[in-house]
């Protein structure tokens, strides 16, 4: 395997892991396991995604994908473009697929 | 002495060795140790030296002789990290603050570069800006003289609760006061503008998903609320240095570095956990002065 490879197996295999345990209802990642949501939050803050077991989707992640995202620098000077979307990109840049 | 140096070193005993108070030093031992108790119990560090050796792979020898940090062995950095929390819960407490405080600032420093290394090996990111110095600058002072479970010793001179408290003021404001230096620096007199501050917010925002938009989609149709702002994120982060030498900058600065943040974290969706540092330049002692009066009446 390439190193590409297995650091996405890595990241394939932790988010797999966390897919698990928010459809059974338990604590995903353990920064919160001492203080919960008092924990000290990261750098850039981000919201939950999956709050209940409902949320978590019922299949198990195959596969894992590196998309680049980029914005038009120079539509930021009108807000409302920006927010109407127009502007992303989605560049795949990597895939991987967990082996049979 | 030079009668022309004798001005200056007049100033400069006076800034270090000026009075200081037991229980302002005291306070800072309690929150620096705390913080760090915090944050490491935020992180999960040492599983990072678990992680497949394909990711340590950009790791270079250098940095990891540097910190003493090798890829495969996750149960020693826990059993480091327990030790560390030991020594940061003893210094919090005043237990042998000289020894915890040391084997906390060691430690740590072995410890902070984990969370960034596969990145950076910078150890002084992500909450640990300041902590390994402080807890260095505290091994060195008497600071569990009072707020702490052992009795103090002999009486001490006033100045020896001042300069250690000082240096830790000045390792705060530099955090300030270099963040706007590197603004200039970097992106020059261009930073302070509407283009850039919008930029700024938007890509914030953009980055879903974040947690608060409210404020962020709301300022970027506000082109002189912006330049406002980016004017004086730049005034507050350079005059920053003057609430170490003015009681009224400390007054004005101090509360509006805890509204810089909560501004920060609403429109940029950046939490900046270091905060809580800003207490240290409260007078701990005259509040406690005050709470003595008002229980006597």
């Amino acid at each position: 395997m390439t190193q590409q490879e297995v650091a996405a197996q890595f990241l394939l295999e932790l988010a797999e892991h966390g897919r698990v345990r928010g459809r059974e209802g338990l604590p995903i990642g353990n920064f919160g396991r001492v203080f919960g949501p008092l924990a000290i939050p990261l750098f850039h803050t981000y919201r939950p995604i999956w709050n209940q077991p409902t949320d978590v989707p019922a299949a198990p992640f195959l596969g894992l994908r590196w998309y680049r995202i980029t914005w038009d620098r120079a539509a930021w000077s009108d807000p409302e473009r920006v927010w109407r979307a127009e502007t992303p990109t989605a560049e795949l840049h990597y895939e991987y697929f967990a082996r049979p | 002495m030079m009668a022309f140096l004798e001005r200056p070193a007049r100033w400069w005993n006076g800034f270090w060795f000026a009075k200081g108070s037991p229980y302002n030093l005291a306070a800072a031992r309690v929150l620096f140790s705390l913080h760090g108790v915090w944050l490491l119990l935020s992180r999960d560090l040492p599983s990072m030296s678990g992680l497949p050796a394909e990711m340590w792979a950009a790791v270079s020898p250098h940095v990891q002789w540097r910190y003493l940090m090798f890829h495969g062995h996750p149960e020693i950095e826990y059993g480091v990290q327990a030790i560390a929390l030991a020594a940061l819960i003893a210094a919090a407490l005043g237990l042998w603050p000289h020894i915890s405080f040391l084997l906390s600032a060691v430690l740590l420093y072995h410890l902070a570069p984990l969370e960034t290394v596969i990145i950076t090996s910078e150890p002084t990111t992500r909450g640990f800006e300041i902590t390994i110095l402080a807890t260095a600058v505290l091994s060195f002072a008497p600071c569990a003289d009072v707020w702490s479970v052992r009795r103090r010793g002999s009486p001490r001179d006033d100045w020896e609760y001042g300069w250690p408290l000082r240096l830790l003021q000045l390792f705060v404001v530099q955090i300030y006061f270099f963040s706007g230096w590197a603004k200039l620096m970097w992106t020059g007199f261009n930073w302070i503008s509407v283009e850039n501050m919008r930029g700024y917010i938007l890509y914030s925002n953009l980055t879903e998903p974040v947690t608060f938009t409210k404020l962020g989609i709301f300022l970027t149709g506000q082109p002189l609320l912006l330049w406002l702002l980016a004017f004086g994120s730049v005034v507050f982060e350079l005059a920053f240095p003057a609430v170490l030498f003015s009681r009224a900058a400390r007054y004005v600065l101090i509360p509006l570095g805890f509204l810089f943040h909560i501004g920060i974290l609403f429109s940029l969706n950046i939490a900046f956990p270091g905060v809580s540092r800003l207490l240290i330049f409260v007078n701990w002692d005259c509040l406690r002065l005050r709470a003595l009066r008002v229980r006597e009446e």
